[in-house]
């Protein structure tokens, strides 16, 4: 090969990753350059000197102010919801009733991180047009220990009515239904009804409703409770999937189908929460000392 | 350990060059320069820079509205000539300024630093 093709091939490999509008420019003087630095060296020459000169893709970055489609900035914010979003992918296991085939539930994820890239390459495009849009802005800062009554109550009734309709399908469903539901429908299989598969989420959930109320009589929260409350979602949600892909729950067809839907949608929010709140635990910055903070001394 | 010294040192002390290689550039360009002539007056006094480096900067930074250029044939192949525009003195006396008092204050606390 000449020399000369050595830095033609060099110049429009750069150019090529150029915006169209500075090419042909930017093509004529960097060839220009190269020549005069060449300066009538040989193939090896011309070689060595567009090594050092550089990757075509990185000189062509370095020509213009590149930009991300994700801003490097938000890659970690990406990559968490990408996955975030990707565990309310509904599973792909056909023993549950909310099921997918797996290509569609690969469908699914390629639509999603689709979305997202194009979520985030508009906010980064807002950002460079308008950069005071997504300007920082101070917030008080949460306190994650302390125990808020607005969303504890809710919560401690909330298990309290899952154990019931749990403990007491027929009563609880019948009232529910204004009696259109018969009790008798809602009898638990044998097999359900065994030590074996029932009173495990009979048992973590009042055990999580003491917690919870611990938590609130006492104001806060320790590591030692969050991380208990983190163990009793997780063991409370598997024990729910498992309802949902193994075995009959009642005999009657709908009845058990309705069921295992609902085990599963609650499976899925006991696990989410639990992941979400060991994610929280795991990042937690400690809180500094009240010397360290006066103005919230 | 002492090669990875040594490579750390070379990359802080690359990132160094490059905050000043602007001001570098603005001070050889009160007269027309093109990129090879001014990679060799930059180099005939001490600063070494490399092409990959130095020719991008010129278009950046008369993208940024310091520099103006245009194509001349002066003894030789036509070439792309840069030299300061009224902008660009401005930024230059600014940054000049700015580098010397840096450059006190650094010198300084060097200077004290204990070793």
């Amino acid at each position: 090969m000449k020399p000369a093709d050595v830095i033609e091939s060099y110049v429009r490999a750069v150019a090529a990753q150029l915006p169209v509008k500075q090419r042909a420019d930017v093509a004529a003087e960097l060839r220009a350059l190269l020549v005069e630095e060449l300066a009538g060296g040989n193939e090896k020459a011309a070689l060595a000197l567009v090594r050092r000169f550089g990757q075509p893709s990185e000189v062509a970055a370095r020509y213009h102010t590149p930009y991300a489609v994700v801003d490097s900035a938000d890659t970690r914010s990406f990559v968490l919801i990408a996955f975030a979003g990707a565990l309310l992918i509904p599973t792909t296991n056909q023993r549950l009733p909310f099921s997918i085939n797996p290509a569609t539930a690969q469908v699914w994820l390629l639509a999603w991180l689709g979305a997202l890239v194009i979520l985030f390459a508009l906010k980064s495009w807002f950002a460079r047009r308008w950069p005071n849009a997504f300007r920082w802005r101070p917030s008080v800062p949460r306190d994650y220990d302390r125990v808020r009554l607005i969303e504890q109550v809710p919560l401690i009734g909330l298990l309290m009515f899952y154990e019931a309709a749990y403990l007491l399908p027929g009563p609880v469903i019948g009232i529910l239904s204004g009696g259109r539901v018969s009790s008798e429908l809602l009898t638990y299989t044998a097999d359900f009804a065994s030590p074996l598969r029932m009173p495990w989420f009979a048992l973590f959930v009042p055990t999580l409703v003491g917690l919870e109320a611990m938590a609130t009589f006492l104001g806060r929260w320790s590591r030692l409770t969050r991380t208990i409350e983190i163990m009793l979602f997780l063991l409370a949600g598997t024990q729910l999937a498992w309802h949902a892909s193994y075995g009959d729950i009642f005999a009657n067809v709908q009845a058990d189908r309705g069921a295992r839907m609902a085990c599963q949608l609650l499976a899925a929010a006991f696990e989410l929460t639990a992941v979400y709140k060991a994610y929280v635990e795991w990042g937690r910055i400690p809180s500094p000392g009240k010397n360290l903070n006066p103005a919230r001394a | 350990m002492q090669k990875e010294h040594s490579v750390l040192s070379g990359k802080l002390e690359q990132e160094l060059r490059r905050g000043v290689l602007i001001l570098a550039v603005l001070s050889q360009l009160d007269g027309p320069q093109y990129g090879y002539s001014l990679r060799q007056l930059l180099a005939a006094q001490g600063l070494a820079i490399e092409e990959g480096t130095l020719y991008p900067l010129l278009r950046r930074m008369e993208e940024q509205g310091l520099l103006s250029s245009e194509w001349k044939i002066e003894d030789g192949p036509p070439r792309r000539y840069y030299v300061r525009n009224k902008l660009g003195n401005e930024v230059y006396r600014n940054l000049a300024a700015g580098w010397r008092a840096l450059v006190g204050t650094i010198d300084k606390l060097t200077k004290e630093a204990k070793r």
